[in-house]
């Protein structure tokens, strides 16, 4: 990129412009590579970032999130983690550890907006036993007994309400799954 | 707020690496452009991150930081250390430095001002306030500024006041110096006042103070400074075509390091602060010398061809680059 004087206007400006693109595609592609080290890290799939808190999942949904109002002993409180999937479709995941250490003891996921679906790239498929459907104060809702990739067996809840779907997996009884989905509150500001 | 802290801080760090790169491989010289150049730097983490939350405020949704940006720090988020995410570690210590090095150049300031020191005025040579009118008219001033002669055996030229600035000399720096060199020394005092440095000097320290938690803008702004200086020589030089004598003045007049010289650090007690006042006396040495050799031996600077479409084409890459970074 040195300059010679002898240079013409227009091949100058030429230099000039090449150099300036070739700077400035460098730079983002840096960026872009470390912008991707976290994903690498973490082993997150693109797309999917980690909040440290439910007020901070609510700032970058733009909605409040539904809670449990029964909370069995054998979970932990807070959640052990909470990741956003920005979309389409926003999407986000609470996990919450048992007390015994079982990771991802109970889940819940949550989709804002009409018609919405939970990403798969926060919900990850399972094969499905069983499937029922369950009474739910509002919407309709199905509750599944599924086998994860690793063997074990678990249940999944999906309630499609009119302007959100939510989904629960748990490790533990169907029926406690159900109280826990029927107990669901919006978080209040 | 430490969303706006850490976009601030990549902002500084992006566009300090791009113009860095820009100037290194342009091989630009003229300080006139590199000033702007700095400026550029100073001005967007400042300005930009504000301006883009107002007018683009979708840049701060995850949608954007997953698709649109090329960097965002919500992804850097959900990194811990030690249970503290990582963008928050990076900010203390990015604020930790920022304030050490504000610190570090604001503190000769202010013990300069806290010094008690009254400086008696002296008479100085009769043909003193005649050369800085002829100099100043040279510079295009149309009104030459006040000259005051102090006693005191240090060689002391600076100028001061940002509103009606005035030179001030030493007896010792008039001692020092012989006439052409002295008339050197004036006209790069008096170039700082016909391109307003100290008024800009003020709003780069405005700058810093308003960033104190960026390191890269404290240290861009002593570059920034630096460049004020070099244009200063330029003008002088140009004024009075004497760049040899100027760079004369500069070793005359400049840091000396060591009891073998005659210097002495002030407010040199205790260990560290001896390691400090050496660090200072050190920096200022070696840039004085960089500026001495850059009038003995390249001396003009060729002005870059395009420069103003060649700032323009490069503010504009860089603040769109930046758009893109969160």
């Amino acid at each position: 990129m040195a300059e010679d004087p002898r240079r013409s206007p227009g091949r100058e400006a030429v230099s000039l412009i090449g150099s300036l693109v070739v700077v400035v595609a460098l730079a983002g592609g840096a960026l872009r590579a470390l912008d991707a080290v976290p994903h690498l890290l973490t082993g997150e799939r693109k797309g999917v970032t980690r909040v440290q808190s439910i007020d901070g999942t609510e700032r970058v949904l733009g909605v409040r999130l539904f809670l449990p109002a029964f909370f069995p002993d054998t979970l932990q409180w807070p959640p052990a983690s909470i990741r956003v999937y920005a979309g389409p479709p926003a999407s986000s995941a609470l996990a919450f550890a048992g007390r015994d250490g079982t990771p991802d003891r109970l889940m819940i996921f949550q989709a804002p907006g009409p018609l919405a679906s939970v990403a798969m790239t926060l919900m990850p498929a399972v094969h499905t036993l069983h499937q029922t459907d369950v009474e739910m104060p509002e919407g309709s809702a199905v509750l599944l007994r599924v086998e994860f990739p690793d063997g074990r067996i678990g249940n999944d809840l999906v309630w499609y309400r009119p302007n959100e779907t939510l989904a629960l997996r748990y490790m533990g009884r169907a029926d406690e799954l159900v109280t826990i989905a029927r107990s669901l509150r919006r978080r209040r500001p | 707020m430490r969303e706006y802290l850490v976009e601030s801080l990549l902002h500084a760090c992006v566009a300090a690496a791009v113009v860095e790169t820009l100037l290194r491989g342009w091989r630009l010289a003229d300080p006139r452009e590199r000033l702007a150049y700095r400026l550029l730097v100073l001005i967007l983490p400042l300005v930009l991150p504000p301006v883009l939350g107002l007018l683009a405020p979708f840049r701060a949704t995850p949608a954007f930081a997953d698709s649109g940006a090329l960097f965002a720090s919500l992804h850097w988020r959900a990194l811990r250390i030690a249970g503290l995410p990582v963008d928050a570690l990076a900010l203390v210590g990015a604020a930790s430095l920022g304030v050490g090095l504000f610190i570090r150049d604001l503190t000769p300031l202010v013990r300069g001002r806290r010094s008690g020191l009254v400086p008696q005025p002296a008479d100085g040579p009769d043909d003193l306030a005649t050369t800085v009118a002829e100099i100043a008219s040279r510079l295009g001033l149309t009104r030459a500024p006040a000259v005051r002669c102090v006693a005191a055996p240090g060689p002391v030229l600076f100028t001061t006041g940002a509103w009606r600035p005035a030179v001030v000399v030493s007896t010792g720096a008039l001692a020092r110096l012989d006439p052409e060199i002295r008339r050197a020394a004036l006209a790069h005092e008096l170039a700082h006042v016909a391109r307003h440095d100290l008024l800009l000097g003020w709003a780069v320290m405005l700058a810093r103070a308003l960033l104190l938690f960026n390191p890269v803008t404290q240290v861009v702004a002593r570059a920034a400074v630096l460049e004020m200086e070099r244009r200063a020589d330029d003008l002088a030089a140009r004024a009075t075509g004497a760049p040899a004598a100027l760079a004369a003045g500069m070793a005359a007049l400049g840091p000396r390091r060591g009891p073998a010289n005659g210097g002495t650090k002030p407010g040199a007690v205790g260990p560290f602060n001896e390691f400090l006042a050496d660090l200072f006396t050190k920096g200022r040495t070696v840039a004085l010398e960089a500026r001495r050799r850059r009038l003995l031996d390249a001396w003009p600077p060729a002005p870059s061809p395009l420069a103003t479409a060649r700032f323009t084409l490069s503010a504009a890459a860089v603040t769109t680059l930046l758009f893109f970074v969160v």
